[in-house]
Parts: C-alpha cells; sequence; structure tokens
C-alpha cells in the first residue's frame, strides 16, 4: 500500500505559500488570534521581570540586610510568576480556540469540494487518498495549529524577551550566553534529517502493517480456503520486522540526539559559571544581576530544546497545508465542464438526442465514438452490450458528469450545455443495485433533506408497496433506519429508492442494473413498483441479463463505444443481429466482425 | 540491526498465562538488561539533581569571594557527560525492549488470530475489533515493557534525590515548601482521568468522520446521479463540528494543566521568599542556598505532575495487555489444526454424499436436508436452486471448510474431516461469489506463496479471460491492485479470482456464481476455457444462466427446505 502511496505523495519541500493559503480560513477569527498572541508576549515579558526582580531581591534585599525591601519586591516577583501564568493560560487557550474554528472552516471546504470537483477527479484519485486528504491531513494541521504552534510561539517570545532582558542587564555577558544557546537550535536543525526520516519511517511503517492485518483479516476466508496461513504469517512478520527496524532506528536516533540537545542546553549555565563567576568575584557583576542570569539561563534553555524536538511537527504540517491546499485549488467541475448553463431544467419533457458524439476519459482512447440516436419523450429504452462497450458512458454524459469531445447532445431540443448542471441533474433519477441509505428515520431517508409532509410521503410509500412492506415488518415513517440500511432488506431498500424517485419526480429515469439479484419474495413488487416509477417518464434501462429489457420500446446496442443495433427486442433478437448472440451468450469469439 | 528479535518469546503468550504473568517472566528473562535500564536511569536523576547544588555552590563562592571557578565548571561538565551517557543507555535498553515487545506481539496476534473460527470471527472477535486490539491495544501495551518502567523509576529517585539535597539544605523550609506539593498529584491525576476519558470521545468521535468521509468519497458518482451530495456534505459537516467540539474539551482540559501546575509551585515560592528571606537575614542560611532552593521545589514538582500520567499509564497499558492476551488466548478452530493425516488417492468417486443435512449453528430449520449424491472423477456438475436453497454451503461442505454437518461427506472414499486442512487445500479450489484480492500485484496475488514465472501466470489469465485486460494495465503483472493501486471492475474481479484458484493447479474446482459481474459473452468463453483446459479436474459450479449450463454432465438442484409453518 504504501509505496502506491510514495509514488506520487512523496513530495516533502514544504512550500509556504500553502501555509498563507491555507491563512485565509481564519477569517473572522482575526482579532482573537491577535489578542492570543499579545498575551503570549506578555507572559514573556512577565516571566523575564521576575528573573531580574529576583536578583534585585537578593543583591538590595538579601545582601544588604533589608528584610521589608526584599518581602515588597519578593511580592513583586509573586505578583509577576502569577501573572505571566494567567496571561499564558487565557492566550493558549484562545489561540486554541480560534485554531479548532478555523480548522473546521478548512474541513468545510474540504467537503464542499466533494460536489464541486469533476468526476474526473474522483476516477483518477484512489479513495484513500481523497480520504486521507479530508482525515489525516487535516490531522497534521490540527496537530501543529493546537499544540505545537502555541508552544512554538511560547517558546520564541520567551527567548526573546530572555535575550532583551539579558542586553538590557549587562549586554556583553548576554552576548555571550547568547552565543553559547545557539549551537542548540543549529544541532537541532542537524539532527532533523535522521530523526524526521526515522519517526516518518516508523509511522509509514506502523500504517503498513494495520493495512496488512486488515487486509489479511478480510481476506481471511480466502487464505483459508487456498490453506496459505503460513504465507500470511511470513508476510505480516515481514512488515511487523520491517516497522521494528524503523522503531530502533528511531529509538537510535533518539538515543544520541536528545541527550546531546540536553548537553547542549546546559552550555548557557556554563558559560554563566565559567565567565560571570569570576566576573563577579572580580567586582565588575554584582551578585544580583548573577543571580537573575542564572533565571534566565534556566528559563531559556528549556524552549529551545522543546523547538528542537517538535521541528517535524512543523515539517509534517508544512506537508499538510500543501496537500490540503492544493486539494482546494484543484480545478473545479466549472473549469474542466466549462461555464455552467443558464437554462434551468425545470420538468423537461424528456426528450433525448445524442447526435455524433465522441468522448475519451483520455482523449486518445475514445470510449464512444460517433454515436447517434434520438429517444422521444416518455419512452422506454434498453441499453444493452458487454461491459467497457459504451452503455455506462452514455448515461453519464447525459448527467454531465463528463465532458465529450465531439458533437452535441440535446434535451427537449436544446443542448445540454445550455443547462444549469445542478437542474439538468435534479431532473434526472438514477436507481442502481447501490442504494444510498443512511442513518436516520424512514422519513429523513424518503424526503431527502427537503420538507415534505407526512401525506406524500405515504402516498408515495403506498404506490410503490413500500407501506405493504412496512406493515408485513412493522416499519413506519419514524423507524429508525441504521447506517447503510443494515436493518433493511435488499428488497426493502430498492423500495426506498424506488418511493424516493416518486417523490423527486424526474423527467428522465435512469435505471442501471436496478432489478439485478433482487431476492424471490420481492420480485413481484419490486417490478410492480418500478413499473409506477417508469410511467410517464424517459427511461433508459442498462441489464446484463437481457430478458429484463424485452418490455423496452427500444434497445440501443453499444458495443466498443458504438451504437451497433437499435430495433426492439423482437426484431433484433429474430435476425442474426449481435444482439441475438449476445442474448444467446453465443458470441464466442469476441473479435468476430457483425456486420453493422 | 535486530539481532535480538528472535529471544523476545513473550512466554506463555498463547497458552493461556495471565497478562501480569507474561509481563513477569519477560522481565525476569531479560532481567539483566532491566537492570541495567533501571541504573541508567537513576544515574540520569542524580546528575538532574545535582545541578542547583552546584549553582548554589558557585552563588555561594561568589558572594564569599572564594570559588574555585575551573574545578566547579569541570564538575560540572562531568555530570552533564555522565549524564548524556546515562540517558543514552536507558534509550538502548528499556526503549528497545518496548520496540522489540511490540513487534513480538502483533506477530503473536496474526500466529492466533489466523487460526479463529469463522463463528467468532463473524460475532464477537469482528475484523475491527481485532483491528482495535493490533492497532490499538498493542501500541498501547507495549509502554509497560519499558517507557513505562522509565517514568517509574524517574518518579520514584527524581523524588529521593531531590528530598535528599532539600533537606541537606533546611529541614524546615523543605517541609513548609512542600506543604501544596502533595495535592498536586491528585489533582493532576483527575485532570489526566479527564483529559483521557476526553481523549477517548474525541477519538472515537474522529473514526466516526473518517469512516463517514470514506462511505462519502466512495460514492461520490452516485451522490451525483441521486443528487445527495447536499445532504453527505451536512452529515461530514455536522460530524466534524461534533469533532471539533469533542478535541475542543481535550484542549481545554490539557490547558488547565497550565494554571495547575503554575500555581503550585507560586505558593512555594511565596513560603520560600517569606521563610527563606528571613532565614538568610539571621544568617542560617546562605544566599545560594536560597536560590537552590527554589530550583529544588521547581525540580522536584516535575515528577509530581507527571505522577498522574505514569499511574494512568500503568492502567491503560495494562487494561490494554490484558485485551491482547484475550485475543492470544481465543480458542482456535479446531478444523484447521485437528483432522487426520489421510492423504486422498486418486481414486473414484470424488465425492460420496449420503442424506446431507445442514443447519446453521442456533437454528433448527437445516438448509440442506437429505441430500446424497455421486461425483466421479473430471465431471462438471451443474448447482442450482432458489435464493436461500444452500448452494453456497454446500459448496463449503465439499471444500471442507465447514464441518458442522450431519450425514457423511467422503472424499475419495474416505470422510473428508478425516484429511488436514493443508491436505484439503492443496487438493480443492474454491471461487466464492465475493471477490476477495490483495492489495498488491497481479503477480502477487496469482502466485500467493509459490513461484510462478511469467508464461505460467499469462497462461492462468488466459484461461480466465483476463490477459486481454491484463496486457492494458499500466505496469502488466506487476500492477498494483487495490485501494491505492488499479480499480478494477467487479467482472475483473472475479475474472483473476478464477485465474487465481486456477493458477494452485486444484484437483476439483467449486464456483460459487463468481461470474454474476461478467457479460455473458466472456462468462461463456470462461467455461469453455475451463472446460477445455481442466481436463482432469473435477468442477462444480453454482449456475444461473441456463447458458452456462450446456457444460455440464449433470445437475445437482438444490429446492430449499420448506418452513414447517
Amino acid at each position: 500500500m504504501s509505496q502506491f502511496l510514495e509514488a506520487d505523495e512523496s513530495k516533502t519541500t514544504a512550500d509556504s505559500s500553502s501555509f498563507f493559503y491555507l491563512l485565509r480560513f481564519t477569517k473572522g477569527l482575526r482579532p482573537r488570534i491577535a489578542l492570543a498572541l499579545l498575551l503570549l508576549v506578555l507572559s514573556g515579558t512577565f516571566a523575564v521581570v521576575s528573573a531580574r526582580l529576583l536578583g534585585l531581591l537578593v543583591e538590595e534585599g538579601l545582601q544588604r540586610g533589608r528584610r521589608d525591601y526584599a518581602l515588597v519586591i519578593g511580592g513583586f516577583v509573586l505578583l509577576a510568576e502569577a501573572l505571566a501564568v494567567a496571561v499564558t493560560y487565557y492566550g493558549r487557550r484562545r489561540l486554541a480556540e480560534a485554531a479548532s474554528l478555523s480548522l473546521l472552516q478548512i474541513r468545510e471546504a474540504l467537503f464542499a469540494r466533494l460536489d464541486l470537483l469533476p468526476m474526473s477527479y474522483f476516477d483518477r484519485q484512489p479513495v484513500g487518498r481523497v480520504v486521507t486528504r479530508l482525515t489525516y491531513d487535516v490531522e497534521g494541521l490540527e496537530d501543529f495549529f493546537s499544540g505545537t504552534l502555541a508552544r512554538l510561539l511560547s517558546a520564541v517570545i520567551t527567548f526573546a524577551v530572555a535575550l532583551l532582558g539579558m542586553m538590557l542587564t549587562d549586554w556583553k555577558l548576554g552576548l555571550l550566553l547568547t552565543a553559547a544557546i545557539l549551537p542548540t537550535p543549529f544541532l537541532a536543525v542537524a539532527v532533523r534529517g535522521p530523526v524526521r526520516r526515522w519517526n516518518r519511517e516508523f509511522a509509514r511503517r506502523n500504517s503498513a502493517i494495520n493495512a496488512k492485518l486488515n487486509e489479511f483479516l478480510n481476506g481471511l476466508p480466502v487464505i483459508r480456503s487456498f490453506g496459505v496461513e503460513a504465507w500470511s504469517q511470513r508476510e505480516v512478520d515481514r512488515v511487523v520486522y520491517h516497522h521494528l527496524d524503523a522503531a530502533l532506528m528511531a529509538n537510535w536516533t533518539n538515543a544520541w540526539s536528545r541527550p546531546l540537545i540536553l548537553i547542549l542546553c546546559a552550555m548557557p549555565l556554563m558559560v554563566l559559571l565559567a565567565v560571570g563567576a569570576p566576573r563577579v568575584l572580580a567586582g565588575a557583576l554584582t551578585l544580583g544581576v548573577f543571580v537573575a542570569f542564572v533565571r534566565y539561563c534556566e528559563r531559556v534553555s528549556r524552549p529551545v530544546a522543546n523547538i528542537a524536538q517538535e521541528i517535524h511537527t512543523i515539517q509534517a504540517a508544512f506537508t499538510s497545508a500543501e496537500r490540503v491546499a492544493t486539494f482546494l485549488r484543484e480545478d473545479e467541475e466549472s473549469v474542466t465542464l466549462g461555464a455552467d448553463g443558464a437554462v434551468v431544467a425545470r420538468h423537461p419533457r424528456g426528450e433525448i438526442e445524442f447526435d455524433g458524439v465522441t468522448m475519451g476519459y483520455d482523449p486518445k482512447r475514445p470510449v464512444l465514438e460517433n454515436v447517434s440516436f434520438r429517444i422521444p419523450a416518455g419512452a422506454k429504452i434498453g441499453l444493452a452490450g458487454t461491459t467497457g462497450s459504451g452503455k455506462t458512458t452514455t448515461v453519464a454524459l447525459l448527467a454531465r458528469l463528463y465532458e465529450f469531445q465531439g458533437g452535441e447532445i440535446r434535451l427537449d431540443g436544446r443542448p445540454i450545455r445550455d443547462f444549469e448542471r445542478s437542474s439538468l441533474r435534479d431532473s434526472m433519477g438514477f436507481v442502481s443495485q447501490d442504494v444510498t441509505i443512511y442513518k436516520g428515520t424512514l422519513r429523513e431517508n424518503l424526503a431527502g433533506g427537503r420538507a415534505l409532509s407526512d401525506e406524500r410521503l405515504l402516498e408515495a410509500a403506498r404506490e410503490t408497496g413500500l407501506t405493504q412492506v412496512f406493515r408485513r415488518s412493522g416499519l413506519g415513517l419514524d423507524t429508525e433506519i441504521l447506517d447503510k440500511g443494515a436493518n433493511l432488506s435488499l428488497g426493502e431498500r430498492q423500495l426506498v429508492a424506488l418511493t424516493r424517485i416518486l417523490l423527486r419526480d424526474p423527467s428522465i429515469l435512469i435505471l442501471d442494473e436496478a432489478t439485478a439479484n433482487i431476492d424471490p419474495g420481492f420480485e413481484a413488487l419490486i417490478s410492480r413498483a418500478v413499473e409506477k416509477a417508469m410511467r410517464g417518464r424517459t427511461c433508459l434501462i442498462i441489464a446484463h441479463r437481457l430478458a429484463t429489457l424485452r418490455d423496452c420500446d427500444r434497445i440501443l446496442v453499444f458495443r466498443g463505444g458504438r451504437l451497433i443495433e437499435d430495433g426492439s427486442h423482437e426484431e433484433l433478437a429474430r435476425g442474426a443481429s449481435y444482439y441475438a448472440s449476445l442474448l444467446q451468450g453465443k458470441l464466442l469469439d469476441p473479435a468476430a466482425q457483425v456486420p453493422v | 540491526m535486530s539481532s535480538l528479535r528472535n529471544d523476545i518469546v513473550l512466554e506463555g503468550a498463547l497458552n493461556g498465562a495471565r497478562p501480569a504473568k507474561i509481563w513477569l517472566r519477560h522481565i525476569r528473562r531479560f532481567g539483566w538488561i532491566y537492570a541495567f535500564g533501571a541504573l541508567s536511569v537513576i544515574g540520569t536523576n542524580i546528575t538532574e539533581s545535582v545541578v542547583p547544588k552546584i549553582v548554589q555552590h558557585a552563588i555561594d563562592g561568589v558572594s564569599k569571594g572564594d570559588l574555585d571557578v575551573a574545578r566547579l565548571v569541570a564538575f560540572f561538565a562531568l555530570v552533564l557527560v555522565v549524564q548524556a551517557v546515562c540517558r543514552v543507555l536507558w534509550r538502548v535498553t528499556l526503549g528497545r525492549q518496548t520496540h522489540e515487545v511490540s513487534a513480538k506481539m502483533r506477530s503473536l496476534l496474526w500466529n492466533r488470530v489466523r487460526f479463529l473460527p469463522k463463528e467468532r470471527l463473524e460475532t464477537d472477535l469482528s475484523p475491527g475489533e481485532i483491528m482495535n486490539v493490533a492497532a490499538g491495544d498493542a501500541q498501547t501495551a507495549r509502554f509497560i515493557f519499558g517507557f513505562t518502567l522509565v517514568g517509574t523509576i524517574d518518579f520514584i529517585f527524581l523524588i529521593i534525590f531531590n528530598l535528599f539535597f532539600m533537606l541537606t539544605i533546611d529541614v524546615e523550609l523543605t517541609m513548609w515548601a512542600l506543604v501544596v506539593v502533595p495535592v498536586l498529584p491528585v489533582i493532576m491525576d483527575r485532570l489526566a482521568r479527564k483529559e483521557s476519558r476526553q481523549h477517548d470521545e474525541a477519538q472515537s468521535s474522529l473514526s466516526n468522520l473518517t469512516d463517514l468521509a470514506t462511505q462519502a468519497v466512495g460514492s461520490v458518482r452516485l451522490q451525483r446521479l441521486t443528487r445527495t451530495s447536499a445532504f453527505w456534505i451536512g452529515r461530514l459537516t455536522e460530524s466534524a463540528r461534533d469533532y471539533r467540539n469533542k478535541r475542543f474539551e481535550v484542549q481545554k482540559t490539557a490547558l488547565s494543566f497550565i494554571p495547575v501546575t503554575g500555581v503550585a509551585p507560586l505558593l512555594s515560592l511565596a513560603v520560600l521568599i517569606v521563610l527563606g528571606s528571613r532565614k538568610v537575614l539571621a544568617g542560617e542560611m546562605t544566599i545560594g542556598a536560597f536560590v537552590a532552593m527554589q530550583s529544588y521545589v521547581l525540580l522536584i514538582q516535575g515528577p509530581l505532575i507527571e505522577l498522574g500520567t505514569i499511574i494512568s499509564e500503568w492502567q491503560r497499558s495494562f487494561t490494554s495487555f490484558r485485551r491482547v492476551a484475550d485475543l492470544w488466548h481465543a480458542a482456535e478452530a479446531p478444523l484447521l489444526r485437528t483432522g487426520g493425516e489421510a492423504t486422498a488417492k486418486a481414486t473414484d468417486p470424488v465425492y460420496e454424499v449420503r442424506d446431507l443435512r445442514f443447519a446453521y449453528p442456533g437454528r433448527e430449520r437445516p438448509v440442506i436436508e437429505g441430500l446424497s449424491f455421486r461425483i466421479e472423477s473430471g465431471e462438471r456438475v451443474g448447482i442450482m436452486g432458489p435464493i436461500g436453497a444452500g448452494k453456497s454451503t454446500l459448496l463449503q461442505i465439499l471444500a471442507g471448510l465447514e464441518r458442522g454437518y450431519e450425514g457423511r461427506v467422503d472424499l475419495r472414499g474416505r470422510e473428508i474431516r478425516e484429511y488436514a486442512h493443508a491436505h484439503l487445500r492443496s487438493v480443492i479450489k474454491v471461487v466464492p461469489q465475493k471477490t476477495f484480492l490483495f492489495a498488491d500485484t497481479i503477480r502477487a496475488n496469482l502466485s500467493l506463496d509459490r513461484e510462478m514465472s511469467d508464461e505460467e501466470i499469462w497462461h492462468y489469465l488466459d484461461i480466465a479471460g483476463i490477459s486481454e485486460d491484463a496486457r492494458g494495465f499500466p505496469k502488466g503483472l506487476d500492477t498494483p491492485l487495490g485501494e491505492w493501486g488499479l480499480n478494477l471492475s467487479g467482472g475483473q474481479k472475479q475474472r483473476l479470482t478464477i485465474a487465481r484458484a486456477l493458477a494452485a493447479k486444484p484437483e476439483v474446482l467449486l464456483l460459487d456464481d463468481c461470474l454474476s459481474a461478467v457479460d455473458t459473452v466472456t462468462e461463456e468463453r470462461i467455461l469453455r476455457n475451463l472446460d477445455r483446459e481442466l481436463k482432469h479436474c473435477t468442477l462444480l459450479w453454482v449456475a444461473h444462466r441456463d447458458s452456462t449450463l450446456r457444460y455440464c454432465h449433470r445437475l445437482i438442484r438444490l429446492e430449499g427446505v420448506e418452513a414447517t409453518a
């Protein structure tokens, strides 16, 4: 799995423009973010002030034996510390809130893409990759925004303020201590490579284990029926130990890099002891400043070490940002299919015409070539042909899922590109073997988000025979339907789909293998419901079992992207037609030429 | 790198030993590694606790005017080096153990899961449940074999050493400064529990969101055709909001650690300033000690803050380890391990079935009853019957994969239950109704555990009528399939599934309605190929269309068992 993921996703150069692009999702939250940042600056300042005050307390209070002075300054130290804590808490909370709301806005924008991106985009992308964009990549941003960012800002701000404090107190010593801190971030950057590499490998190989286990679990019947249990163990062990190698490498990289960074963190204190102490002894530096500097050193070292350890999160966030931004900037349907038409299709009559239509998902390899036919409004048309002959594409073009390269498609005599796409799709109904059933009441499932009265729902249900089934199995409009319709039988699901069609009242109805695999108990009921649903509409029926097409007015027979026969079942079944050979399953050599 | 991997055995894992016992045995077995690791942690603790003492010495030295700077700096350097070495050492001992045990745990999990009985995989040990254990629990459980131990030793010894140094400075001040400290672990523990509970809720909300996203992305085409995308987007948004709210609750709790861990040192600091400055002014305490004391108060709070985390880590890891162990101890399917040693001789009849009866466990009404037939080798037999008449079940019984039947099923003259699983598998292949291909290359899917040449593979692809399609795939035989690779149509998957069964050179091939998504022309061609190429193979298939019956010598009709209502 992972090697395919790697193939074109391994791009690691994080480009900051994506990051700024995503900042537009902070709209409406910017005052909150500004306040949060201000608070974090304040907290750093308070911390530094408290360190300086402590130096004062030691020098002016304790060393000189002034108890009252010491207590007053001590009070201020406490106050500064308390304010630092309060302000940090409040600022980080504001920041976390703003970040989580921005991420929600990013997510919502990503979801909207599901309806905006062209179908051809989804055909090119494996499902897993798009799901990753919607979930995992946003997680990457989430980790960064909700935790790392605030810690990073705190660290940088504390560091900056502490530096400033040191410079103001004694710039020479301050400069020296700064120089002593610098190696830490440098080392952190230097070890970033291997640390990141092995951490990423660790995560990647870990998901490879999960993918393998998940796959083998689902494929356990196959493993069992082939008797390859031992092989499956070898395969699992292979990914497990591959992961262990990465885990041990990551462990080893951490084992030497973290202690090294921690040693460097102690360098400022070391320098202070080596350089500052002799200066105090020589009387060039007061004891108070020395104590204050001890505190600075403690305050500065930790944040720097922390930044060092969070560098990979930052890197990951940039990568996620880039992927998310790319997904958000992908061409929409309005680009790939051209501007939306202006004509609203409101209850068209349903007269369809294909006039020399040519289409290829890859323009070099057309899947439909010069296809022409006319369907009068209200006709029942069957589409026949082997897999990949062009039936499904024909239907998809009618719904404007894809652009076609040649010819013209007309609905009620008007070029299909003139229509507003959403209204065009609204005027079509589609029933297939897969029925989308949502978790929710049956009412919600039938209404599909529209406000429809119970009377209308029940009337439609009565017409399709759904009511009859309800009565038998004790269902009602308020019955909770489980996800994917798990508590409904296939037949019941199909009836729900057909009832929905009646409620939506489309002008064109497409049945794609809708009646294959129906359990026998439902056959009569469903075929009656299908008949009801077809009444008064232009119907396109796709079926492999050609017997279902017997009652169609006409049958269009496709082969290799061309329309080769067009006629009624009786006409076509009689002669030496391709349809007749399909019907009898006689056509043994698919390469054999059939006269058109 | 992984020289230890074979040493990790987790003794007792598969023989039902109690989790605590498995853990103890492991610690004892690698006692020297654990002892060495523990010493390294303690070494780290001592060197950490010494630092404020060095600062104290420096401040007192400079204020008194007699400090040997060179000696102090050299000592500090030595402390830092020892500390770094100790840190490296515990990671390469205890850290490493954590990872090694993790690998072993997951390997052992599969070692058990692959033998689990079908009934349990369909009920309480569903794939989702097993994945939870393998991906979640095993990862959590590993910590008690390393990192949690580090945290625990760290906690104990940091407290001991810090307390020791503080007491050497001033007993009274130590007592006062630490008055508030015992409250800390209690509050932290409560916060940690709250956070972990909220975290679990957020995670389950997240996995709902992921599930939903998978469904939504997978059905984009259908959504567009049925105009249901607004509904899906609405559901996704709702789910994302729910996740955002839950996640923010976690963050709020996590952030409330800031005031808690911030206020406690403030109280100690107040005590230090008031009492400490009095003592310094009274000459009972040096300024250096006054500063060092503050560092110690901060230092000792570190582990106390971690206490809650450590306790909950023990609890969580052990709970997870118990779940891992439960799965290790789950009973295996008898059919996979028992069964005689018999090997089938090439004698006729291939099958002799007498008075077969089968009912699903817990159901009274049988699916198959009073069925008897005989099949000679090389015969082609069609099985027909309405949905629910037991066609698939019959094939599972004939394959030796379903053994809960009554009556007699003889394979080549011996009851099928007397054969070993492995042997039956080499003789009989079933192509199921539901296709399943591994997310791997076409080559890997066909060859599985054997070596196969390209010609061989193409030969079987040819028979199964998929070679033409395969030649068009971007990387030929090495084209990856599945979620991250090429998406095949239902018919292509079915044909590859057939090719995979053929590649295993079966003596008996059972086809369970495995061409339903293939058009009639192709189906016809495949059946003709099978008939021609598998001369000596006995073929049984579930047939739907009359056209496919032309290659049958005989038909078995299953009428289904009438309800006795």
